[in-house]
């Protein structure tokens, strides 16, 4: 096969998806690694690299700077192979994973991409799977809509056939059938919290839930602020009149820090310690309780999610690409507390 | 859907202010927050205390302390 050939093939098969808006998220590998690991590679790319700067010096003539930019070899010690550059050239559609992740895509790290070859810069958005998300996690809730839709469970491959409960919004039956099973799960989630923390959460209480890889970026520090804010009020306000002015909750966080990410870690402390204290406060007593939730994954996030009343989604606006967490929250009927960022932009 | 907080425009339009030394912007409620974990009101989190001091001394890059007030507000709608 000629390189030509080669090339089409390679072009026309792939596409590359990226998940990132932070410039130094975006990995350089350096030539001397590819080059003693995978020699015939980095001859490849060194050739890619030149069939493409031709191009550029024909098109940005005299541009010495913008070529230099653009190039798939940062010069430098060590020399280094822009990998979200090479994938860029190699293929024939780039796309983000959320509308407003796309978007700063082509407005920040990708833009003098988006003008040399337009159109190539999409957007698609994340999704989850209503299988797991839905039918798998929360039986009761899957089985009530396919009652409701006749009997028919098409819903679980074309979720567009939700639309079709939007009367049932209204429907004095199907909301006592939806709170029940709201309940029930609120009822294995409790279990499940006393059983991996031995801390006692009320069923009455609104449950208001954050789980997600801890990170400076998704804010679970403003949340445990929040929390401590309201114990503050909760503890100024008159005991006789707190009951009327407080909707008695249950804040639980939940997931992991990256092993050496120091201020994470430091978070997680901090809600533990905040949590120690609100629980055994007998004045709050019911009002406020504080939950960490251990060891988040996919398993337990199949006990927690259809349990949540209140969903956190509150990361800095444009740092968070897309998160998929806030669809799984929303599948099962739960309300979303956030910021217009990633794909709650389009949930909104 | 409860949506609070700035937009991407205005998170970097408070990233250029506290990049040029804007000071004091923590407010009240947010400062006694603060305050109250320090005094050791919940044990020992001195392992914290450094992030509090970067936030109130214009290493916010977050906007923690920005969002925070109209979280708050957010908080009230949904209670």
């Amino acid at each position: 096969m000629s390189f030509e050939q080669a090339w089409n093939v390679v072009y026309n098969t792939f596409s590359y998806t990226n998940h990132t808006v932070l410039p130094e998220a975006l990995e350089k590998w350096s030539t001397d690694l590819i080059g003693r690991l995978l020699p015939r590679h980095l001859e490849l790319i060194y050739l890619i690299n030149h069939i493409y700067l031709t191009k550029l010096r024909q098109m940005y003539p005299g541009d010495d700077k913008k070529i230099q930019r653009m190039s798939l070899v940062e010069e430098g010690y060590p020399q280094k192979i822009r990998m979200a550059y090479l994938s860029i050239v190699c293929s024939h559609t780039v796309n983000g994973v959320a509308a407003l992740h796309s978007d700063l895509l082509k407005k920040t790290i990708f833009s003098e991409f988006d003008q040399l070859y337009p159109g190539k810069l999409q957007n698609k958005t994340n999704g989850v799977t209503p299988r797991r998300w839905i039918h798998c996690c929360n039986q009761p809730l899957s089985d009530l809509i396919s009652d409701t839709l006749g009997g028919i469970d098409e819903w679980i491959t074309s979720l567009d056939n939700l639309k079709q409960l939007v009367p049932y919004a209204t429907d004095k039956k199907f909301i006592k059938q939806f709170q029940d099973i709201k309940r029930e799960c609120k009822r294995k989630l409790q279990a499940w919290v006393k059983e991996k923390t031995g801390i006692d959460i009320p069923l009455d209480s609104l449950y208001d839930i954050q789980v997600k890889r801890i990170h400076e970026y998704k804010r679970q520090l403003m949340n445990i602020l929040y929390v401590i804010h309201r114990y503050l009020s909760i503890l100024d306000t008159p005991q006789h009149e707190r009951r009327n002015k407080f909707v008695p909750r249950v804040v639980m966080i939940g997931g992991k820090a990256a092993p050496g990410y120091a201020n994470a870690k430091a978070i997680i402390k901090l809600i533990t310690a905040v949590s120690a204290k609100v629980n055994n406060d007998s004045q709050v007593g019911d009002l406020l309780k504080v939950v960490f939730l251990p060891n988040y994954n996919v398993s337990s996030a199949q006990i927690i999610i259809p349990a949540a009343e209140l969903s956190q989604h509150i990361s800095t606006a444009g740092t968070e690409a897309s998160g998929t967490s806030n669809m799984k929250f929303v599948m099962n009927g739960g309300l979303i507390i956030g910021t217009m960022d990633g794909a709650n932009v389009e949930i909104a | 859907m409860f949506i609070f907080g700035e937009r991407v425009d205005g998170v970097n339009r408070i990233r250029k202010e506290l990049h040029e030394g804007k000071k004091d912007y923590i407010g009240g409620r947010l400062k006694r927050v603060f305050d109250t974990i320090r005094s050791g009101f919940f044990g020992d989190t001195q392992i914290v205390h450094g992030i509090l001091d970067g936030l109130q001394n214009g290493f916010d890059h977050y906007i923690t302390c920005f969002d925070f007030y109209s979280y708050i507000d957010a908080q009230n709608v949904v209670d």
